[in-house]
């Protein structure tokens, strides 16, 4: 199998790899990347831990070949928060006390991040809707989405 | 939140209304118990203001939550070294038989592949099991189950493990397979482990129920079912092993770290502490990740190759071979007086224990010592019996059989209320525990009972939400229905020791190191220790550095399981924080010339009690502790008090403590597709004192969503043996659209056993939403549904039957 020259951004810097064509994106960025947030759950786009955001939508990176993904803009976790400032969101899943194991965080503050960035005011039910393809087995996901509604009314200085 | 703190002396007072009319037992049965264990002297009770806290019921961040949200926190699959292997496992793919042929010759030959083990290669104990060890790490014959482990491959990497699985040759000798409880029962079924499937059976009785049924007014006979479960934790089991200083070091995902020491221990013959298990961060258990996954086999490999090695389990494995709910069956009698006395209950109920034995013998213990739910009824008769077959492991998952009896100790309740046309909520407070009362084990309530304040903050919460007027479907097509359950948990494992210990030491700056043995699996107990922590040391929750579950370093702190974490390493915790604190105040005491008992210390000060003037700083403290060469380090371990429970009839103390709670489920029934929608959940909890508030209505939260899925979705598949809905595209757990308003409450009843009277919730917090799911369906159809899941398919069949 001949390797492939993978052209994309990610996390706002440029990256140009060659990797193996088979390679799905979430093995790129966690393997040849080193970007472990994104995590696997279940391999088949049915837990949303693997979420990123491509091209800001919220997309399920297990199910994506990397070719796919050539000239895209990813962003990851690790791609949210500054030098020494967190994301909106980051800080209102510590505040609300929306973090347990951890392991469905990284792609729910994503899938929320492109939730909020294409509507600045969803309501309580965009937001549970936003987040329906990630599975939280420890949460009940209530305070998941306060800590979303939170992250929305600070963004929205209220 | 909302804080009820009970008042003893009124429930006590209506306590014996439940017992003394009755004519069958008037006194509560006299139970010969034994005495409670030896417990090693512990520290007095600390010095702090009663319940006025300073660090305790504060909602202060979770102590691993920054790493989370950057993404920076690493789990076992996101660990990697230089020269570092990949394992897979070889399983078999029959439930029953023998291994007839097995050649690993052209698997090992592939180059890249760095090994291939079978049993042969195990050079202690191929033996493993929590409670009996009767799993092989790797199969030397006999197969019991899909899914039994036969070798391990090591490779270069993850694609090469997969062809030398692939290039593995077996022959098997199928014989029958044991799939239900009946055949496993027969005397010409195959035997799974020795000479009888039956793998435990268990008898509590007191009183005399036979008589008392004569005595009873009404009489509710009715059975339940509940099918098997799976964890479904979002993070597949991980672990990497690797060599440092010659030490076998296991990075792991796990709720129970110094079990897995033991058991990879034993199975090299090497001594314990040449083994450290290394918690790695833990997405989740539930029970799920207490037993050995993928610890003894990364072990065995790293051993054999001296190289790092990591294994991942994919999606499918991790849930077929990692332990299940069993599934249980409960037959129930139960009889009252015509005022809703309690006098009897006369209950059967068998398990599926699977292949191998699991958490089996704790999950019938619990399931029988807790089958009457939180009331007082003077004579029972409980038998139970589980039995081996060769359907996939059972073993614990967060309730321990507590969530399977409550569905029929609860849908007795309900039954008997509509027997009776009582308030349901009524007749629960008229036979519920209270402090005084007697269990059927004879173990006396002391202390901390709060299950009638969680029944009445209930109803009052369901008044405030809900009224006759307003309480209408949501369209025409809907129906709609309130339901009740509730329950009751012990607190720690059942009628057995189970210890944790902790190490504390005050630093010169005022910064501490906490080492707990205790397992994070995302509840956020490193947090609730820094708590209980600072606050017995008079320290800021900042102050406090926790390293947990690090088995070189940490001391053994038992399982993350049974609700126990916050209670016995919080008790721990706070004893080593206690002894730390004996020789600061001893110094301290010198220092403003105080009685050391009269000194206070809170938030990095200390005071004279009578005279707050007479005070130093915490600095000041360190400063002349370093002046006199003194160092505050303290040793703290708990074990609750217990004793075992007879053989005979099962008396005694199974539990020290017990956590109580009532949920109201509101729910909406399709009568057109059958679908079910749950809309608002109230879920109240009696967890002592809440150390930290947020972090118990999480707990709450989560729970009544798994309770949700629990009762009206999932469900495990078996055909002969094999779970079909391996993954989350078949096995259906709740997702946000399905998470209906939750309204958490928490009541702190007052009890000297936890630290400053905190119990537990993790297990509980599941537990009521079942029963009240049920409830809630019945209301709102119209029929009863005794097994659950309740899916829709179901509803349809009873309501076209009805028609
Ligand atoms: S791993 Fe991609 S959706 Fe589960
Ligand atoms: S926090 Fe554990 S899966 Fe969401």
């Amino acid at each position: 199998m001949q390797n492939i020259l993978v052209n994309m951004t990610v996390n706002g810097e440029p990256i140009s790899r060659e990797t193996a064509p088979n390679r799905r994106l979430l093995d790129f960025l966690r393997e040849d990347l080193g970007l472990t947030s994104v995590k696997e759950g279940c391999s088949v786009g049915e837990c949303g831990a693997c979420t990123v955001i491509l091209n800001g939508k919220a997309v399920t990176s297990c199910l994506i070949l990397v070719g796919q993904a050539i000239g895209t803009e990813v962003v990851t976790l690790e791609g949210l928060h500054g030098e020494d400032e967190l994301d909106p969101l980051q800080q209102a899943f510590i505040d609300a006390g929306a973090v347990q194991c951890g392991f469905c965080t990284p792609g729910m503050i994503l899938a929320a991040k492109a939730l909020l960035d294409e509507n600045e005011e969803p309501d309580r039910e965009q937001i549970k809707r936003s987040i329906s393809g990630n599975l939280c087995r420890c949460t009940g996901y209530e305070k998941i989405i306060e800590a979303i509604e939170l992250a929305r009314d600070r963004r929205l200085n209220k | 939140m909302k804080k009820n703190v009970r008042n003893p002396e009124q429930t006590t007072a209506t306590i014996d209304t439940s017992v003394r009319d009755s004519k069958v037992v008037t006194q509560p049965p006299q139970r010969k118990t034994v005495e409670p264990q030896e417990v090693p002297a512990q520290p007095q009770k600390s010095e702090t203001l009663d319940r006025d806290f300073s660090v305790l019921g504060k909602n202060v961040n979770k102590k691993d939550a920054y790493e989370k949200v950057i993404g920076k926190t690493q789990f076992a699959g996101d660990m990697k070294r230089p020269n570092m292997l990949y394992g897979g496992v070889f399983r078999s793919k029959i439930p029953a038989g023998f291994i007839d042929h097995l050649d690993i010759s052209k698997a090992a030959a592939i180059p890249g592949v760095a090994c291939v083990l079978t049993y042969k290669d195990i050079p202690g104990l191929n033996q493993t099991g929590i409670i009996i060890k009767d799993e092989p790490i790797l199969v030397e014959n006999k197969i019991r189950r899909i899914g039994d482990a036969i070798c391990l491959v090591a490779a270069e990497t993850e694609e090469l493990v997969e062809e030398a699985l692939n290039a593995i040759e077996i022959e098997y000798d199928e014989i029958e397979a044991v799939l239900t409880i009946d055949r496993a029962a027969e005397a010409d079924s195959p035997k799974i482990h020795g000479e009888t499937n039956l793998h435990q059976s268990k008898h509590l009785f007191c009183g005399d129920v036979d008589a008392a049924f004569e005595q009873c007014d009404v009489i509710v006979e009715k059975t339940y079912s509940s099918g098997m479960k799976s964890h479904m934790f979002i993070e597949p089991d991980a672990g990497l092993a690797e060599y440092v200083n010659g030490i076998l070091t296991i990075y792991v995902s796990t709720q129970n770290p110094h079990f897995d020491r033991g058991e990879v221990a034993n199975m090299l013959a090497i001594s314990h502490n040449k083994v450290n298990v290394i918690q790695a961060a833990t997405g989740g258990g539930f029970g799920g990740k207490l037993d050995i996954g993928v610890q003894c086999h990364l072990g065995l490999l790293c051993y054999h190759t001296g190289r790092p090695i990591k294994m991942v389990r994919k999606r499918e494995e991790s849930t077929m071979v990692s332990s299940k709910r069993h599934p249980m069956t409960m037959h129930y009698k139960t009889g009252a007086k015509k005022d809703g006395t309690i006098l009897a209950m006369k209950i059967h109920m068998t398990g599926d224990t699977g292949a191998y034995a699991s958490y089996g013998p704790a999950v019938i213990t619990r399931a029988v010592v807790h089958a009457t739910g939180p009331y007082y009824v003077p004579n029972v008769d409980i038998t139970a019996e589980f039995y081996y077959t060769n359907n996939p492991m059972s073993g614990a998952f967060r309730g321990f059989g507590v969530p399977q009896i409550s569905i029929a100790h609860e849908g007795q309740m309900n039954a008997l209320a509509r027997e009776l046309g009582m308030d349901p909520i009524d007749l629960r407070i008229k036979n519920a525990h209270r402090v005084g009362t007697i269990l059927p084990t004879g173990q006396e309530l002391t202390e901390s009972v709060g299950f009638v304040e969680t029944l009445e903050a209930a109803r009052e919460k369901m008044n405030e939400l809900f009224n006759d007027e307003t309480y209408q479907p949501s369209a025409p097509n809907k129906k709609r229905g309130l339901g009740i359950g509730c329950m009751w948990y012990g607190i720690g494992n059942t009628g057995l020791p189970n210890p944790a210990g902790a190490f504390v030491e005050v630093l010169g700056d005022c910064s501490v190191n906490l080492l707990v043995g205790c397992a994070d699996i995302g509840q956020g107990s490193t947090t609730v220790m820094a708590q209980i922590c600072a606050e017995e040391l008079g320290l800021n929750y900042e102050d406090i550095n926790v390293t947990y579950a690090h088995t070189m370093v940490t001391p053994e702190g038992g399982a993350t399981s049974a609700s126990r974490q916050t209670f016995i390493s919080g008790k721990a915790t706070q004893n080593a924080a206690y002894m730390a604190k004996q020789t600061l105040m001893e110094v301290a005491s010198d220092y403003l010339k105080v009685p050391a008992e009269r000194l206070i210390f809170r938030e990095r000060k200390i005071w004279d009690r009578e005279d707050p003037d007479t005070k130093m700083t915490y600095p000041m403290l360190m400063m002349e502790m370093r002046r006199i060469g003194k160092l505050a380090l303290g040793v703290g371990s708990y074990n609750p008090k217990t004793t075992y429970l007879s053989p005979k009839d099962m008396s005694g103390i199974p539990f020290e403590v017990y956590s109580y709670a009532t949920a109201i489920v509101d729910l909406e029934v399709n009568v057109e597709t059958y679908e079910t929608e749950v809309k608002n959940v109230i879920s109240v909890h009696d967890v002592g004192t809440a150390v930290n508030p947020q972090m118990v209505e999480a707990q709450i939260e989560g729970g009544v969503v798994m309770g949700i899925g629990f009762a009206l979705f999932e469900d495990v598949i078996l055909t002969r043996g094999r779970i079909k809905n391996l993954n989350f595209s078949d096995y259906i757990i709740p997702a946000a659209m399905d998470a209906p308003k939750i309204y958490p409450l928490i009541v702190e009843s007052e009890g000297e056993a936890g630290p400053f009277g905190a119990k537990g919730v993790g297990e509980p917090a599941l537990i009521p939403t079942i029963p009240a799911c049920a409830d809630a369906v019945e209301n709102a159809v119209g029929i009863h549904f005794g097994n659950l899941p309740i899916l829709y398919i179901d509803i349809a069949r009873e309501m076209n039957r009805k028609r």
